[in-house]
């Protein structure tokens, strides 16, 4: 009878820990950059096949992007993008790895709320400290991340040749879209 | 006077009309299309995820941004997305309703690169080879 009930508390336990270090990820995470300047034409590229993974009981918060999977307007700057900026066939992607701050899965709901997230972000093999804000909201059994992000490309070691440099934003809105699902 | 008008009037039209093409070349043009080109490498999902589980690097100056067909059992599909034998995820370049789940399947594509976060391999631009 004992061993019994030690059996079953022991399987409770399990459960409860499978149940609370749940993951959730998505490998369909959209990462939007945008570099235009006003009365110029418009640079900017999409990623649609960003990886996330969320962490439900330690609140770690990571994303991946491929950077040759960033899809531009037009093939010649997309090719530029990735052979003099990104130099993607060095550094093949751009990553980041953080903390949400405060994060409680029982709080969120289908409305926004928004957290700091801090944690390092690595782009053209350069990797900084950052601290931003995530919104998080609940779909059913989905989590919704999006955060908006700035960067300066020279804090990243990415070198933008003087003659274009009046057509390229100093600073380049880096927007992300993530929905979480347990795998 | 009336043939200077003329001359004027094509040169300025050809002028026109090569602006406009090459305008279209460099928004446009040079896109890659892997069905005419060679295969560079033809490996199994399963020997392309050892070579890259065992040193990313090397394999990424072997693989990256080339064309290599791969082969192996489909696990999942989701719309544009295959993925072969768990590990090599191939986007499609166009919805091909013929591949299904666990068939065994050749498909030829880009790669993109290596996902260290899930541990898995992409590729684009994928279509089925033969």
């Amino acid at each position: 009878m004992k061993t019994n009930k030690l059996i079953i508390a022991t399987i409770c336990l399990l459960a409860g820990n499978i149940i609370f270090s749940q993951k959730l990820m998505t490998r369909k995470g959209e990462v939007k950059f945008e570099a235009s300047m006003a009365a110029f034409e418009e640079i900017a590229g999409t990623n649609n096949t960003a990886s996330c993974i969320l962490d439900e009981s330690t609140a770690d918060f990571a994303a991946l992007v491929l950077i040759k999977a960033f899809k531009f307007k037009s093939p010649l700057m997309e090719e530029h993008f990735n052979e003099n900026y990104m130099e993607s066939s060095k550094f093949p992607k751009a990553s980041f790895k953080g903390k949400i701050a405060g994060f409680d899965v029982k709080k969120l709901s289908v409305t926004k709320s928004t957290y700091d997230l801090e944690g390092d972000i690595t782009i053209h093999g350069v990797t900084k400290k950052i601290k931003t804000k995530l919104n998080l909201s609940q779909n059913g059994d989905k989590i919704i991340a999006t955060s908006v992000i700035f960067v300066k490309p020279q804090d990243y070691k990415i070198e933008i040749p003087n003659l274009v440099k009046d057509k390229i934003a100093e600073n380049v809105k880096i927007s992300m879209s993530f929905t979480l699902e347990a795998n | 006077m009336k043939k200077i008008n003329k001359i004027i009037l094509i040169a300025l039209l050809v002028i026109g009309l090569l602006g406009i093409s090459s305008y279209y070349y460099v928004m446009y043009g040079g896109a890659r299309n892997l069905s005419n080109e060679d295969t560079a490498f033809t490996v199994t999902a399963k020997s392309i995820s050892n070579e890259f589980a065992a040193n990313v690097e090397i394999s990424n100056k072997k693989y990256l941004e080339k064309a290599i067909a791969i082969k192996g059992t489909i696990t999942k599909v989701a719309g544009n997305e295959v993925i072969i034998d768990d590990y090599v995820i191939c986007n499609l370049k166009e919805l091909d309703p013929s591949i299904l789940k666990n068939q065994v399947i050749t498909l030829k594509g880009r790669v993109v690169g290596y996902d260290d976060l899930i541990g898995e391999l992409k590729l684009d631009q994928c279509f089925k080879a033969f």
